[in-house]
C-alpha cells in the first residue's frame, strides 16, 4: 500500500512510507514532521472548508490548529498504527470545523440575525480585492448558468448547493430521474472548471 | 459500500467514489473513509475544491447586493428593526441565514469606488456619508473623529482602529436593546475595521467589538457609541 519515498517523490504527490515517517516523528525527526505537514496540509484546508457551515476568515488558523494537534500526537507516539493516520487527520479536521460551527451558532443564538433587508445595509468594508473576487464569482456563475440549457437544470444547482437538498429531494421536487440529476451536476462542474481555466485559474495540482 | 483496501485506487474507481461523495450519496461511514483517503490525493482535492468554488460562486451570485440606496420597502424594514417591530418569519436554509447575517455588499471609501458603484447600481447614492472613526490602539477609546458628511446620506460609516494583526472574534450592534450579530470583519492592511450602518441607527446604537492581538491570550472587548 505504501511505497518508500524521498522528499522529491513527496513533492510530486507520490505515496509516502507512512509507518517510517510516523516513527521518525516520534523519534523527533523535524524533516519527517515537515513531510507530514506537506502531505496533509492541503487536504486539511479542503476538509475544514467542506465541513464549515459558513465561510470563516480563520480557516488558516483552524488548519494550523489541526496540523499542530496531529504533530503533537505523533510526537507522543499516540498514533500506533500509521495506516490510521489519514483517518485521524480527517477526524481532527472535521472536529475543528464542527467546533467553529458551534461557536458561530452560539453567537447567532445570543444575538438576533439581521433581517434580509437590514442585512443589506449593515455592511463592512472589505479590501477592494474582495469586491473584485465577489464580482468575478458572479460573472463565472452567470456564464455557467447561461450554458445550462434548461431552467430546471439551474433549479438543480440552486436546490443542491444553496438549499442543501439531497439528491433524492431534488429529484422528487423536480420530477427528475437520478441519472439526469447526476448529468446536470457533472455538466455544471465540468463547465465551471472550463470557465475557471479560461480565466487562468488552474488547479493546484497542474 | 466499503472503501477498497488498496491505496491508491485506480482513477476510474476514484472518480466513482468522488462523484458519489460530491453528490452527497455516501453514508456517514463511507464519507469519512473517502475523506481520509483523499487527504493526500491532489487530483481529488482539485475536484473537491472546484466543487467548493462552484458552491461559493453560486452563493455569491445569490447574495449579490441590491442597489445601495434603500427602496421604500427596505427603509420600512430597517425602521421596523430599529423600532423593535417583529418581521415576518421566512423559512431559510442555513446559507440564507448566513447571507442575511453577513451582508455581502462591499463599500470602499474613496470617490473613485463610490463613482463606480453609482454607475452599477442606483443613481442616488450620497457622495460622502457621515463617518465615525475610533482609535482604540491603547485598549481604550482614545479618540473619536466625527465627520458630518452629507445630510442626504442614508447610511454612515464607522471605522475602528485595531492592531493590524488583530483577530476579530465578534462584532455585535446593539440597536434599541436588540443584539444584532455582524459578520466578523476583515482588518485592513492599515489596521481598520469598517462598518456601514443605516442612519436610523445613529445615536441610538452601540457597537461591541471583541478581538485578540498577536501575543495576547486575553480578548479585548470595547463598546462604541455609534
Amino acid at each position: 500500500m505504501y511505497v518508500a519515498a524521498n522528499p522529491d517523490e513527496v513533492a510530486q504527490g507520490a505515496g509516502l512510507d507512512l509507518p517510517a515517517l510516523v516513527q521518525r516523528v516520534s523519534d523527533g525527526d523535524a524533516e519527517a514532521e515537515s513531510l507530514i505537514l506537506t502531505q496533509f496540509s492541503r487536504g486539511v484546508h479542503c476538509l475544514i472548508r467542506k465541513h464549515l457551515d459558513h465561510p470563516d476568515s480563520n480557516l488558516e488558523d483552524m488548519a494550523q490548529d489541526v496540523l499542530l494537534a496531529v504533530l503533537e500526537s505523533l510526537r507522543k507516539g499516540a498514533v500506533r498504527d500509521a495506516r490510521a493516520l489519514p483517518g485521524y487527520v480527517r477526524t481532527t479536521a472535521v472536529h475543528r470545523a464542527q467546533l467553529a460551527n458551534r461557536q458561530f451558532s452560539q453567537l447567532v443564538r445570543k444575538t438576533e440575525p439581521l433581517g434580509d433587508d437590514d442585512g443589506r445595509f449593515v455592511q463592512q468594508a472589505a479590501p477592494v480585492t474582495d469586491e473584485i473576487d465577489s464580482a468575478r464569482k458572479r460573472r463565472q456563475v452567470r456564464e455557467l448558468l447561461n450554458d445550462l440549457p434548461m431552467e430546471r437544470d439551474r433549479d438543480v444547482l440552486t436546490r443542491f448547493y444553496l438549499q442543501d437538498q439531497s439528491s433524492e429531494e431534488v429529484c422528487a421536487a423536480l420530477a427528475m430521474e437520478p441519472e439526469h440529476f447526476r448529468r446536470v451536476l457533472h455538466r455544471a462542474r465540468t463547465r465551471f472548471k472550463a470557465i475557471l481555466a479560461h480565466v487562468g485559474i488552474q488547479s493546484a495540482s497542474t | 459500500m466499503k472503501l477498497p483496501d488498496f491505496d491508491p485506487m485506480p482513477s476510474w474507481l476514484e472518480d466513482v467514489w468522488l462523484e458519489r461523495y460530491l453528490n452527497r450519496a455516501l453514508n456517514q461511514e463511507e464519507s469519512a473513509g473517502f475523506e481520509a483517503y483523499m487527504l493526500d490525493k491532489p487530483r481529488l482535492l482539485d475536484l473537491v475544491e472546484l466543487d467548493l468554488a462552484l458552491a461559493d460562486a453560486l452563493r455569491a451570485d445569490a447574495g449579490k447586493a441590491p442597489s445601495v440606496v434603500p427602496q421604500a420597502a427596505q427603509m420600512e424594514a430597517i425602521t421596523a428593526a430599529a423600532n423593535n417591530t417583529p418581521s415576518a418569519a421566512k423559512p431559510r436554509s442555513k446559507w440564507a441565514s448566513f447571507n442575511a447575517l453577513a451582508a455581502s455588499l462591499v463599500l470602499g471609501v474613496g470617490a473613485g469606488f463610490w463613482a463606480a458603484k453609482q454607475s452599477i447600481s442606483a443613481p442616488t447614492i450620497a457622495s460622502s456619508p457621515p463617518r465615525l472613526v475610533f482609535d482604540s490602539m491603547r485598549g481604550a477609546i482614545t479618540t473619536n473623529l466625527n465627520e458630518p458628511g452629507s445630510a442626504a446620506s442614508t447610511m454612515y460609516i464607522v471605522e475602528v482602529a485595531v492592531p493590524p494583526d488583530a483577530q476579530v472574534l465578534s462584532a455585535i450592534a446593539v440597536v434599541n436593546g436588540r443584539d444584532i450579530a455582524l459578520q466578523k470583519p476583515v482588518v485592513s492592511s492599515d489596521g481598520f475595521v469598517t462598518f456601514v450602518f443605516p442612519v436610523q441607527w445613529r445615536d441610538q446604537s452601540t457597537l461591541e467589538l471583541k478581538w485578540t492581538a498577536a501575543g495576547s491570550s486575553e480578548p479585548l472587548q470595547l463598546v462604541f457609541k455609534i
